[in-house]
């Protein structure tokens, strides 16, 4: 739909990390350049 | 009076000035500086000539507290060392003045020397740092930027400032100015930011500090002090109101004596009378004692016959001619810790400098240690070098060792810092504090003058408290807006939020400004726009605590994450409360995004080793690094259960399987019998659309938008189909909150800055690739690797989305 062929209005939905503030989920995003070496060396997958 | 020899070696003696000198500086340190800093407030606007007073530090205790904060080391450190400085230098000369030593002991001296030096080289720094790099909360959405960056700058001013006085030195030099004036001239070039930040300061606040003062001396409450003040506090303002009251005179006398002296050095000569003087010592120009005033002064005080009169009268007017700028440095430091804590130098004067957004000041206590380290290094540390040469320099230098009596130091240190220099510089440090006073206080008169035509409300706290006890009183009791947004159910919320803002009357008007900001803020954060959720969750902090203080800290935390300012971050995530779930997550969010500098606590990993949504999170992470856009656990019918669906739904779709996605949708929603929701159908409308049913989809979606017209994904859905001619735009919002769609204002520009972690509708331009790449790496998904070549490229993988959408 869009000139450049992205999906319509993916902003609404596609979301990172989820959190909640008060029980409301929000959104932080997921940086693009997450260092996932050290993420798997700190053990922060395995919880 | 010759002056006290300087005497190598080591004596008994020579340890006296220092068990003095630290005994004073911590008597000073733990008694004086916290009953000063006691009563700390500041005032923030809530409407047209309308602030808010709020008090940071009540008692004592908070005022330690306040010292003993993070980022308070820098400053604390800094002032002792130019105190302990200062106190060995008055302690040794007393000790020779008693008789108990035959001179200044070079190791004192060294100490002495390096220990005022270096602050005022610090306080330098300081003040150029914070006059040239842009004021915080001004240049960017986000209130505060922690970065190296910013620290480097102030490192990198210092430096070029050093070079360009080095530079003037040697320029000075070729025009075969003398070694003496050199010295002077530089180091007054070199103090000159520290100077120049004092006339500022005090220049813009000196109306506010004269009003609220003499209010307090008069013992009847200020705009600032809520309360009747005590004998105490009456005294104190009394000294404070006197001085305030000369300052522009002596500041005058300053800029008259100036242009005197460079009209004709010779056209003040004192009389006979004044020469014949058994303790008056011919001076190199009238500067050197006190200017104009203190010229007339002299030759006044010279008719009185009897010397034990005449001779303390004559050393206490020079003494405050000369030393009026450092005293009211060092001594009214706490009355600009209180002037840059109050923030009022917008309403009382012009050209102040603003360290902190004042929200800021009252909602974090990294802030407020920032302030008072400006304080103490910027304003002390030049305060204090002009104090210890105040007292080197005074009465003709008579306690400066000169000569001989300089002992090992004649040919070095002696040889640099001349009797000459030293004079010299201490009045044009004392002038130059003068001037720059006189320029913006001249500048601030005016608007200083409407001062009295605001309300400064000091008890807006209190009644907002016993407010907010009965507020489920006054409203009834009514769902949150977190349950609201979390329901999905945003045309409520917004309904609500229109209610908020009709007002509830005057009476209520403190509690309902801090309903709207409360309302603001977690709808904003709801929506993702995390710099606007941010600004509003400080003016909320700013205005109360309680339940709202917990979520409003979770929102800032939840906001320096997702704008990847992780210095910021810090600070803000210790201040969460530890033994909950949703400071976990942030804690392991805050853990992820910057996995080489912050450690997971073991407490936090115990608390989130069962929690759904963080299996969840975890479960997403590692698709992401495989570029497995469905999850394989179970799809909650929970709020955030939910999101993660549609998330997956949105990765489907980015993957090019939307029917697959459909079927996943109608699955969840007939499982779990959800006859109502919003969002889900918006998502099931482009899935449609997605999938070439263009007409199924814009029927879909014109009927979300007769039911739920204000819904903000709903018109999202409505906006990009008007604009792709498939129906009408809904008319605009009226609510407060600023929408893309619906504002004149060239909204590509305006994504980065108000959807920090959503990706543009459009990569129509180089920086929003560069923004989805940032906020959500997942926009480089195509369902055929390119998601694991952009991860490749690391802060490069924006190019690979660039490439990826052209699928």
């Amino acid at each position: 739909m869009w000139p450049d062929d992205l999906p319509m209005c993916i902003h609404t939905h596609l979301t990172g990390i989820v959190v909640t503030i008060s029980g409301m989920p929000v959104d932080l995003g997921l940086p693009g350049t997450l260092d996932l070496k050290s993420i798997e060396k700190k053990g922060l997958l395995e919880l | 009076m010759s002056a006290p020899p300087i005497i190598s070696g080591f004596t008994l003696a020579a340890l006296v000035p220092y068990v003095l000198a630290a005994a004073t500086a911590w008597l000073f340190w733990t008694r004086v500086v916290p009953h000063q800093l006691r009563g700390l407030q500041v005032a923030f606007e809530t409407g047209e000539k309308r602030y808010e007073v709020h008090e940071v530090t009540s008692s004592i205790q908070d005022a330690r507290d306040l010292l003993r904060s993070r980022g308070m080391q820098p400053g604390v450190a800094t002032y002792i060392f130019a105190l302990v400085g200062a106190l060995l230098l008055f302690f040794e000369y007393v000790m020779i003045r008693l008789g108990l030593s035959e001179g200044y002991h070079t190791p004192s001296l060294s100490v002495a020397l390096i220990f005022i030096a270096l602050p005022a080289l610090i306080s330098t720094g300081t003040s150029l740092g914070a006059q040239v790099v842009k004021p915080i909360g001004q240049s960017r959405a986000s209130l505060q930027n922690s970065s190296f960056g910013r620290s480097s700058k102030y490192v990198l001013l210092i430096l070029i400032w050093i070079l360009l006085v080095i530079g003037l030195y040697f320029a000075l030099d070729d025009a075969n100015v003398s070694l003496s004036r050199r010295f002077s001239i530089c180091v007054f070039a070199l103090m000159s930011p520290s100077i120049l930040a004092y006339g500022r300061i005090l220049g813009s606040s000196w109306q506010a500090l004269r009003q609220s003062s003499r209010k307090i001396a008069r013992g009847e409450p200020s705009p600032f002090h809520n309360h009747i003040p005590n004998a105490r506090q009456q005294a104190v303002a009394q000294i404070v109101n006197l001085n305030l009251i000369v300052m522009p005179y002596v500041a005058l006398n300053t800029l008259l004596s100036l242009l005197v002296l460079l009209y004709d050095q010779n056209l003040l000569l004192h009389s006979d009378r004044v020469l014949e003087l058994p303790e008056y010592t011919l001076q190199t120009t009238f500067m050197e004692e006190g200017g104009i005033l203190g010229f007339g002064l002299i030759e006044l005080f010279s008719f009185i016959p009897v010397t034990g009169i005449r001779e303390p009268l004559v050393q206490f007017v020079l003494l405050f001619l000369l030393l009026n700028v450092a005293l009211i440095g060092f001594l009214f430091v706490y009355e600009v810790a209180r002037i840059l804590f109050l923030d009022v130098q917008d309403v009382s004067g012009k050209g102040g400098i603003k360290l902190a957004d004042s929200r800021l000041l009252r909602a974090e206590p990294s802030q407020q240690a920032k302030v008072l380290n400006f304080c103490f290094t910027g304003f002390a540390g030049q305060s204090m070098l002009l104090l210890a040469l105040g007292m080197i320099t005074f009465w003709d230098s008579a306690a400066l060792p000169q000569g001989a009596n300089c002992g090992d130091w004649e040919n070095k240190v002696c040889g640099v810092l001349e009797k000459d220099a030293l004079e010299e510089l201490t009045w044009m440090l004392a002038s130059g504090g003068q001037i720059a006073f006189l320029t913006i206080w001249l500048k601030s008169r005016r608007i200083g003058l409407e001062l009295e035509d605001i309300t400064f409300d000091t008890t807006v706290g209190v009644d907002r408290a016993r407010l907010s006890e009965m507020q489920d009183v006054i409203y009834l009791k009514q769902k949150p807006f977190t349950d609201l947004i979390a329901n999905d159910q945003w045309s409520i919320a917004l309904d609500r939020l229109d209610k908020i803002y009709e007002g509830h009357g005057k009476q209520l008007e403190g509690l309902t400004l801090a309903r709207k900001t409360d309302a603001m803020m977690e709808l904003y954060a709801g929506l993702g726009r995390w710099n606007e959720a941010e600004h509003e969750a400080v003016s909320l902090l700013a205005l109360r605590g309680g339940r709202e203080a917990q979520v409003a800290r979770l929102v800032l935390c939840a906001a320096s994450l997702s704008q990847r300012d992780y210095a910021e971050a810090k600070p803000r995530l210790g201040l969460l409360i530890s033994d909950d779930i949703e400071t976990a997550r942030l804690q392991w969010a805050a853990s992820l995004f910057n996995p080489k500098q912050r450690v997971l606590e073991p407490e936090f990993k115990a608390l989130i080793s069962i929690d759904s949504v963080m299996r969840r999170n975890i479960d997403l992470v590692q698709r992401y690094k495989n570029g497995i856009a469905q999850s394989e656990l179970k799809y909650l019918d929970t709020p955030p259960g939910r999101i993660f669906l549609l998330s997956d739904i949105a990765r489907m779709r980015l993957g090019g399987t939307p029917d697959k996605a459909l079927n996943l949708l109608e699955q969840f929603i007939k499982s779990y019998e959800i006859t109502e929701w919003t969002h889900g159908e918006v998502v099931r409308a482009l899935l449609h659309i997605d999938a070439g049913r263009i007409n199924t989809g814009v029927t879909l979606a014109e009927k979300l938008a007769a039911s739920n017209p204000r819904h903000p994904h709903v018109r999202n859905l409505i906006g990009a189909l008007a604009r792709a001619g498939h129906t009408e735009m809904l008319a605009s919002e009226t609510t407060p909150i600023e929408w893309l769609n619906d504002s004149g204002l060239d909204w590509l520009d305006g994504w980065t800055m108000k959807h920090v972690v959503a990706p543009p509708p459009t990569f129509a331009r180089k920086p929003l690739i560069q923004h989805a790449w940032n906020s959500n790496g997942w926009t480089a998904f195509n369902g055929s690797g390119s998601l694991a070549e952009a991860i490749k490229k690391k802060s490069n993988g924006w190019k690979v989305v660039q490439t990826s959408v052209a699928r």
